[in-house]
């Protein structure tokens, strides 16, 4: 079952010479991808990750995510259609520096308005799954790129999304974090049915992923299943 | 986290920045604080002394008197007029007065002079009068003796200043004194009706104003035995009334100018009778609103200034924060938690910091001395420098700072508002 439909994707920026950073993208996602979206730099990666967050709007099509063509929804109704659909893992410094790690896990759930007691259950038991329940009380300061990623991996988690959009996602660690980060994902990916779509330049992410869509001038150049 | 949890954590991210913003709102709102109490407590005792020393809160008159300030214009104090006064339960004193001029004489010279008749008893508990006696002894209301101002006394040579010297360790001593040298005073003037009327009455005693016109001016009598002088029995040019509290002086004034008969009597306030010292504060005040002014105004911007860079450095944090599904305009009421923290963490620091200083200032005014002190006396004013010690100041000056917070505030909520979520996190 599909949870992401894109339908003739098309988003030109406006500028002195207007850059069609996509130019036509038909894609779907189906519950319990573990996908990744490649291409080289400027291809439209990014462009395309926002456009299905709902952070960007496209310039022409339709992006229907379980049912809601997102292009209807307001800008506030946006807001809370993130919060309860969709889980971002951005680059690098995702945390709020003055929240713990289990706070900033817990903050997404508080937006939710779930009562404290579950937020802080549901934290704890995250964090343990990204294997950081003894630095709960740490703050972001202090915690390594690679910590921090998986912190904000969890926190991506903790609103029960549909799927959790990460652009680049290990682009700032080393080799070591990005395994680690990469098969905690996995395995988020296994055992709690958490869709992924991530972006990525490097390699030793590509070679995790199940499903290979390699974009190319903002258009899908390949798209390719993988088994493992 | 609660919203205030987190407001507090926030606020201290730069802790030495909001130190520096905290510590600049306290010491401005600290000499906003202590310069309005002086100034305030200036003006009340410039009002109290001429209230309680001369004019009462409210006069009442016959009508015309104020604008001619004849004895035909006195009335008598009849038992309906009084009754309408004592029903009033803020009313704390009713002073009758018979204030006419005369001419003062002693062996070759004569002055004119204002003859002020009033019941000395009932007039010192408000005025203190007894205590600018400086020679001889205060009268009382059978007396039929008077009391003389000092510059008017030495006019008349009623009395001598004797200036000895005297050699100490230190140098010479400067000892002067005054010597009584005549015990009565000639007046002569016109009573009611026209008749002429004159007197000769022992002097009591030597009174000093700190106003010099009245000091060069006064002869301080018993009202009965003014009322004689001037053939104007049980007659007044003026009752002057103290009230419990300044606050009720407007109501009052209406009330009995509702209540008694504006063709034969006239209600002014104090306000009205002394336009000059109304006008002498307003601007006084004025002068310190424009200091405070531009005070504010640098510490403002010192307030803009640390949201402009609070701002900046967190841009990016609310571009995540919305991404992740907080609403604007949740996070806008977050950040204005945050500024009234900062807020009011200033004023409760300015505000504590100045209570003492106020505090000590009220219970031990100041006193000056010398020219400035001489100066001040000159003006009427007793030469001390009182505070004011009014919780308003404080509840104006706090809401000042806050809005100060509030509207450098506005811009971040601007920026929030505008917040491009792509473009906030790309940064
Ligand atoms: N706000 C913008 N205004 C103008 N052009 C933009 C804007 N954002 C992106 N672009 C352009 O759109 C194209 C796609 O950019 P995008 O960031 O999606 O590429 P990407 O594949 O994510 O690249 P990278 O791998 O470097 O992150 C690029 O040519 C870029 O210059
Ligand atoms: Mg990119």
């Amino acid at each position: 079952m599909s949870i992401i439909q894109v339908h003739n994707l098309h988003k030109t920026f406006e500028a002195a010479v207007p850059v069609k950073a996509i130019q036509g993208i038909d894609l779907e996602f189906a519950q319990g991808e573990f996908s990744a979206v490649v291409g080289p730099s400027g291809s439209g990666k990014t462009t395309f990750l926002n456009m299905i967050g709902g952070l960007d709007s496209p310039t022409e099509g339709d992006i229907i995510i379980n049912d809601t063509n997102i292009r209807s929804l307001s800008p506030s109704e946006m807001i809370d259609f993130r919060l309860h659909n969709i889980g971002f893992v951005f680059q690098a410094y995702n945390l709020i520096p003055v929240l713990t790690a289990r706070e900033n896990v817990e903050f997404i759930m508080q937006l939710q308005k779930r009562p404290q007691k579950e937020c802080t259950e549901r934290a704890m038991e995250l964090l343990e799954a990204v294997g950081l329940q003894d630095r709960a009380g740490t703050r972001p300061a202090k915690l390594s790129g690679g910590q921090q990623q998986r912190v904000a991996v969890a926190r991506a988690l903790a609103s029960k999304p549909q799927f959790v959009l990460a652009d680049e996602p290990t682009a700032n660690l080393d080799t070591a974090s990005t395994e680690n980060l990469l098969d905690i994902m996995h395995n988020l990916n296994k055992k709690e049915d958490v869709t992924f779509i991530f972006s990525t330049h490097d390699k030793r992410v590509i070679d995790k992923a199940r499903r290979i869509v390699t974009i190319e001038d903002g258009k899908v150049l390949s798209d390719e299943a993988i088994k493992r | 986290m609660n919203v205030f949890t987190l407001s507090w954590r926030n606020m201290w991210r730069n802790k030495r920045r909001t130190l520096i913003t905290i510590a600049s709102v306290s010491s401005a709102l600290f000499f906003a604080l202590i310069m309005r109490a002086f100034q305030e407590g200036t003006y009340d005792r410039a009002i109290y002394n001429y209230v309680h020393s001369f004019s009462g809160h409210v006069q009442i008159h016959a009508n015309g008197y104020w604008d001619e300030q004849i004895l035909e214009h006195s009335f008598v104090m009849n038992d309906s007029l009084l009754s309408v006064i004592e029903a009033i339960p803020e009313v704390e004193k009713i002073i009758p007065r018979l204030h006419s001029f005369t001419f003062a004489s002693s062996e070759y010279l004569t002055k004119a002079a204002l003859v002020m008749g009033v019941n000395p008893e009932q007039d010192d508990m408000q005025s203190n009068i007894s205590n600018n006696v400086i020679f001889g002894s205060f009268v009382s209301a059978s007396d039929t003796a008077v009391l003389v101002s000092e510059g008017l006394a030495e006019y008349l040579t009623i009395v001598r200043r004797d200036t000895t010297f005297s050699e100490t360790k230190n140098g010479t001593d400067t000892l002067i004194s005054l010597r009584m040298v005549k015990d009565s005073i000639v007046l002569i003037s016109q009573g009611m009706y026209g008749y002429s009327t004159n007197g000769v009455y022992p002097v009591q005693g030597i009174i000093s104003y700190p106003d010099p016109e009245m000091n060069s001016q006064v002869i301080y009598m018993p009202l009965q035995l003014a009322q004689n002088f001037f053939l104007a029995q049980n007659r007044v040019t003026s009752i002057s009334l103290i009230l419990s509290d300044k606050e009720h002086l407007n109501r009052i004034q209406q009330y009995l100018q509702d209540t008694l008969d504006m063709d034969v009597y006239e209600v002014m306030s104090w306000q009205e009778m002394n336009i000059e010292l109304v006008q002498q504060i307003e601007t006084d005040r004025a002068g310190g609103y424009v200091m405070i002014f531009i005070l504010y105004l640098i510490i403002g911007f010192g307030i803009f200034g640390t949201v402009v860079m609070m701002t900046a450095e967190r841009k990016r944090e609310f571009g995540i924060i919305v991404a992740l599904g907080m609403r604007k305009t949740r996070l806008m009421y977050r950040f204005c938690v945050e500024m009234v923290y900062m807020g009011l963490i200033g004023v409760v620091g300015g505000c504590i910091s100045a209570l003492p200083v106020l505090l000590y200032f009220y219970y031990n005014p100041v006193r000056f001395s010398g020219e400035l002190a001489q100066m001040m006396k000159n003006y009427g004013f007793e030469p001390i420098l009182p505070v004011s010690f009014d919780m308003s100041l404080f509840v104006d000056h706090g809401l000042i700072v806050l809005v100060l917070f509030f509207v450098s505030a506005l811009y971040t909520l601007g920026t929030i508002r505008k917040l491009e979520v792509i473009q906030a996190i790309r940064n």
